[in-house]
C-alpha cells in the first residue's frame, strides 16, 4: 500500500476522532439537561437556587470541554477508522485486510491483488460520507430542554406544602409584605410632603416589595433585586445629600432638627415682628436677627435674607423686615425638604437593606419575624406632622431573634416554633394589614411593656405540686424536654417561680 | 489455479448440480463449500427430502468415486473399512489379502450413522478424521480428496445410536435438510416424473478439487476477523465472561476450537464464491449456524425446554461485536 493511500485512512481516523467528541458532547448535554431537571424538581422541596442561565451555561461549557477533551485524547486506532471505512464503504473488509496485510499480520499469496483493491477502494472512498461528524439530535435532548423552559415558565418557583423551600418562599413573600407596607408609609409621608426623589424611589421599592410577595422568586432572584433597590436608593439619597450640602453651603451638614428649630425660631420671629411690638421688643428682635445672622449654622443666603431684615427693621420698615424674614424662612423650608427627602430615603435603603439581611440568612424563626415585628413594625415610625423629625425613631440594626437550634421547637433539635405554631391566623395578622394602618400613626417613641398575664391579683388557678428537684435546679432542660419554645421559657420560668414564691 | 477460475467451476458445478436439485440453494452451496474445505457434512432430515441424490449429484458432478453405507445395528466394523481375506494364489499358496471396504471411496455416503453401534460408527470417524484405516495394525490410506456425507433422521429414534460430542465434533458441518416448499415440490414432480430424467455432466476431477481446497488455505483473513472468529467460539462457552444471557441458561458445553477451524476455512470457501481473496465478516456470519451448532452442548435446562441451538448462536452473533473497541492492535 503507498504512503498515498494512508492519508484518507488518516482522514476518517480524524473525523471519527471529531465524531466521537461531538457524541461525548451529547451524552453531557443530555446528563446535564437531566440533572437540571433533577434539580429543579428537588428544588420542589429543598431551597436550592440554581437558575435556568446558569444551568444552561454549564451545560454548553461542559458540552464545549468535553468536545476538546474527546478530540484530543480518544483518537481512535488506524485499524479502527479502515474497519469503519470498510463497513461505511461497504468495502467488506478490504481495508482492515489490506492493514493486516502492511502490518505482516496476513500472509497470503494474494498479498498484492488484496493491496491493489485496498487502494483503488481507498482511493474511491468518500470519509466525509462515512464518516458523519454530525449526528442526529437526541430527541431526549430536545425532551429535556423543552421540559426545562416550560418548567421555569409554568412552575418556576413552585414548592411542595411543608417543605424547607416552602418556608424560604414563605419567608421571602413575608419580606415583601412587611416591605410594601413600610414602603407604602413612606411614600404617603413622600406624598403629603411631596418628595419627589423619594416618591421616585418609592414606586420602585414597590415593585420590588410586590415581586418578592409573588412567592415565585427565589432568593437568589429576591436578593438581586433588592441589592439593585438599595444601590438605586442610596444612590438616591447621595444625590439629595449632595444638593442640600451645596444649598447649605457649611462644612457640616444640616442636621433636619436644626433646620426645624431654625425655622420655628424664624416663625417666632415673624409673629412677634407682625403683632406691633414695643420699641424694647423690636430691639430684642433686632438683637435676635443679629445673632440668628452671624450663625455660621445658617446658609449664606438665608443670613443675608436675615441681614435685609435687620436692616429694614432698623428703618422701621417692618413690611421689608417682614418679606426678609419671609424669604429667609422660604429658604430654610427648601432645605427642609431636601433634609427631609436624604432621611425618607435613608429610610428606604435601610428597609430594604433590613429585607435583604433577612432573606440572606439562612434561616429565621418565627420568633425573630416577630422580634423584628414588634421593634420595627408596630409603629414603623411615627408620621411626621409639619416636619419629620420623628423618623430618627427607626431602629437601628435588625435584632437577631431567635435561631433554629436543639432547643427550638417541640421535639429538641428539630422544626422551628413557627413550624409548630403554624400559620398565623387573620385575626392575629390584623396588626400588620394595610387598612389598619390607614390614616396617621400615634407620634411617640414606642415602648414595649412586660406582659403581665390578666393583671388581676387572683390566685393562680394552677394547682401548686410538688415537683421534682431537677425542674428547680435545672428548669430549662426540662422546658426543653417539655416541649415549651425557647421564645416562652423564660416567661414559663418565671410563672413558675412566682408560683413557688407565692406558695412561700 | 486462480480465484476467477475458482469462481467459474464453482458455478459450472453449482450450475450443473442445479439440473437435478431442485431447490436446497443454501444446503448445496454449504455442501460445497465443506467439501472445498476440506470437511465432512452431517446431514439431518427426514427420509426422502433428496440427500442421496444430493450426494450423487454432487459426486457425479465432480467426477469423484462413490459409495453408500446404510448403517444399520448388524453393521461391523470390517463392514466399512474392509477386512483381511484368506486368499489362494496361482502357486496353491494361501496367504491374507486386505479387500477395501465402501470407505474406500472419495464420496461416501453414511446413510442413517446413528443407527450402527458405536464401535461401527467410529471406524468410519477414524477414517474421516485420520483419512487413513488401520487393519491388523496396516495402515491403508485413503484417496484424496476424501468426503464423508452423513444422514440422521431426526424424528425416528427408536434403535439408534446417537453420535457423541466427540464424534460429532469431527464433521465440518451439520446441515439441515427442509422439506421442499410448495413451487419446489411442484419442479420436483415435474422433473421426476416425465420420460427424460435430467441429468447432471461431470465439469471437474479430483485434481481439481484439490487444487480448489489448496486455493482456500490462501485467502487472506483481516486480524480482526481471526479474533472475530475467536471471541465467537468462546462466547459459546458458558463460563466465558462473554457469554450472552441465553449461553449461560441453556449451555454446558461450547464449541471446540474445531468450530472455529471450520467456521474459518467455511468463510474463506464463502470469499472466493464471492470473488474476493480476502474474508468478511459476513462470510463468517453466513458459516456460524452450520458450523456451531452441533458442536454446542446443552444443558439439563435446555434439553428440557427444547432450544434449538440455532437460536443461542443467534443470540452470540447479536452480542458479539465484529471489532472490540479496545482491541489492540498495532498502528502503522
Amino acid at each position: 500500500m503507498s504512503t498515498l493511500a494512508f492519508r484518507p485512512l488518516h482522514h476518517a481516523r480524524s473525523r471519527m476522532a471529531w465524531q466521537r467528541a461531538v457524541r461525548l458532547a451529547s451524552v453531557v448535554s443530555l446528563g446535564g439537561l437531566a440533572w437540571g431537571v433533577g434539580i429543579r424538581v428537588v428544588s420542589l422541596a429543598l431551597p436550592l437556587e440554581v437558575q435556568l442561565g446558569w444551568i444552561l451555561w454549564g451545560i454548553a461549557l461542559a458540552a464545549l470541554l468535553s468536545l476538546l477533551v474527546g478530540r484530543l485524547l480518544f483518537i481512535p486506532p488506524l485499524y479502527h477508522a479502515a474497519h469503519l471505512l470498510d463497513r461505511a464503504c461497504g468495502l467488506e473488509d478490504r481495508l482492515t485486510t489490506a492493514l493486516g496485510v502492511v502490518l505482516g499480520r496476513v500472509r497470503s499469496r494474494f498479498r498484492d491483488q488484496v493491496l491493489e483493491e485496498a487502494t483503488q477502494a481507498l482511493l474511491r472512498a468518500d470519509a466525509r460520507r462515512a464518516v458523519p461528524i454530525r449526528t442526529a439530535l437526541d430527541p431526549r435532548v430536545l425532551v429535556l430542554a423543552a421540559g426545562l423552559l416550560i418548567w421555569d415558565l409554568l412552575l418556576g418557583g413552585a414548592t411542595l406544602p411543608g417543605t424547607p423551600a416552602r418556608r424560604v418562599r414563605e419567608m421571602i413573600r413575608a419580606e415583601g409584605q412587611k416591605l410594601e407596607q413600610r414602603v407604602g408609609q413612606i411614600g404617603e409621608r413622600a406624598r403629603t410632603q411631596r418628595l419627589l426623589r423619594t416618591a421616585e424611589q418609592v414606586e420602585r421599592a414597590r415593585q420590588a416589595a410586590r415581586a418578592l410577595r409573588d412567592g415565585r422568586i427565589t432568593r437568589n432572584e429576591a436578593v438581586g433585586r433588592l441589592r439593585a433597590l438599595v444601590r438605586q436608593v442610596e444612590g438616591a439619597r447621595q444625590a439629595a445629600e449632595g444638593l442640600l450640602r451645596e444649598e447649605a453651603n457649611a462644612a457640616r451638614l444640616p442636621s433636619l432638627e436644626a433646620i426645624e428649630r431654625q425655622i420655628q425660631s424664624l416663625e417666632a420671629l415673624q409673629q412677634r415682628l407682625s403683632s406691633a411690638p414695643s420699641p424694647q421688643e423690636r430691639r430684642r428682635i433686632e438683637e435676635a436677627l443679629r445673632d440668628l445672622a452671624q450663625s455660621q449654622d445658617l446658609p449664606q443666603p438665608v443670613r443675608a435674607s436675615l441681614r435685609r431684615a435687620r436692616q429694614a427693621l432698623r428703618r422701621s420698615d417692618d413690611p421689608s423686615a417682614l418679606q426678609a424674614l419671609g424669604q429667609a424662612r422660604e429658604d430654610l423650608q427648601g432645605m427642609q425638604r431636601l433634609a427631609s427627602e436624604v432621611e425618607a430615603l435613608q429610610m428606604l435603603a435601610r428597609e430594604a437593606e433590613a429585607a435583604l439581611q433577612h432573606i440572606q440568612a439562612p434561616t429565621e424563626s418565627r420568633s425573630a419575624v416577630e422580634d423584628r415585628e414588634i421593634v420595627t413594625g408596630a409603629v414603623p415610625f411615627p408620621a411626621a406632622p409639619a416636619g419629620a423629625g420623628q423618623m430618627r425613631e427607626r431602629p437601628g440594626p435588625r435584632p437577631g431573634g431567635f435561631t433554629e437550634g436543639p432547643d427550638e421547637g417541640l421535639r429538641p433539635g428539630q422544626g422551628s416554633v413557627r413550624e409548630k405554631l403554624g400559620e398565623p391566623t387573620g385575626r392575629l395578622g390584623t396588626g400588620l394589614r394595610q387598612e389598619r394602618l390607614q390614616g396617621r400613626s400615634g407620634g411617640g417613641k414606642p415602648t414595649l411593656a412586660e406582659v403581665q398575664g390578666a393583671g388581676v391579683r387572683n390566685p393562680p388557678r394552677t394547682v401548686p405540686v410538688p415537683v421534682p428537684p431537677l425542674v428547680v435546679t435545672r428548669p430549662d432542660e426540662v422546658m426543653g424536654r417539655e416541649g415549651v419554645p425557647a421564645p416562652y421559657r423564660d416567661l414559663v420560668g418565671r410563672y413558675f417561680l412566682e408560683l413557688g414564691r407565692r406558695r412561700e | 489455479m486462480q480465484i476467477h477460475e475458482f469462481q467459474h467451476l464453482y458455478r459450472r458445478i453449482r450450475s450443473e448440480i442445479g439440473k437435478v436439485m431442485v431447490g436446497h440453494e443454501e444446503l448445496v452451496d454449504l455442501v460445497l463449500v465443506a467439501l472445498f474445505a476440506g470437511g465432512h457434512v452431517l446431514l439431518e432430515g427426514v427420509p426422502g427430502v433428496g440427500k442421496t441424490l444430493l450426494v450423487k449429484t454432487v459426486a457425479r458432478v465432480l467426477n469423484l468415486r462413490f459409495s453408500r453405507i446404510q448403517f444399520t445395528p448388524d453393521l461391523m466394523p470390517a463392514d466399512i473399512v474392509g477386512t483381511n481375506v484368506l486368499v489362494t494364489d496361482e502357486d496353491g499358496r494361501r496367504h491374507f489379502t486386505f479387500q477395501p471396504g465402501p470407505v474406500f471411496s472419495q464420496l461416501v455416503l453414511a446413510d442413517e450413522i446413528n443407527r450402527a453401534t458405536p464401535k461401527t460408527q467410529s471406524a468410519l470417524l477414524e477414517a474421516m478424521q485420520e483419512l487413513a484405516v488401520t487393519v491388523s495394525g496396516v495402515s491403508y490410506p485413503l484417496e484424496r480428496p476424501f468426503f464423508v456425507l452423513a444422514t440422521q433422521n431426526p424424528i425416528e429414534m427408536e434403535g439408534t445410536y446417537p453420535l457423541p460430542e466427540a464424534q460429532l465434533d469431527r464433521f465440518f458441518f451439520k446441515l439441515r435438510v427442509p422439506y421442499p416448499d410448495v413451487p419446489s415440490l411442484v419442479e420436483i414432480l415435474d422433473r421426476t416424473t416425465g420420460a427424460v430424467l435430467p441429468e447432471a455432466e461431470p465439469v471437474a476431477d479430483s485434481a481439481t478439487v484439490l487444487a480448489m481446497q489448496a486455493l482456500v488455505r490462501e485467502v487472506a483473513v483481516a486480524p480482526h476477523l481471526l479474533s472475530y472468529v475467536a471471541r465467537l467460539v468462546e462466547a459459546t462457552h458458558p463460563t466465558s465472561p462473554r457469554c450472552s444471557a441465553l449461553v449461560a441458561r441453556f449451555v454446558r458445553y461450547g464449541s471446540s476450537p474445531r468450530g472455529a477451524q471450520a467456521i474459518l476455512l467455511g468463510a474463506k470457501v464463502r470469499a472466493l464464491t464471492a470473488g474476493r481473496v480476502h474474508v468478511s465478516a459476513e462470510d463468517i456470519r453466513s458459516v456460524v449456524l452450520p458450523a456451531l451448532r452441533h458442536r454446542i452442548l446443552l444443558n439439563f435446562e435446555g434439553e428440557a425446554e427444547g432450544v434449538d441451538p440455532d437460536r443461542i448462536l443467534r443470540d452470540v452473533l447479536a452480542h458479539t461485536p465484529e471489532l472490540e473497541p479496545a482491541e489492540s492492535l498495532p498502528t502503522p
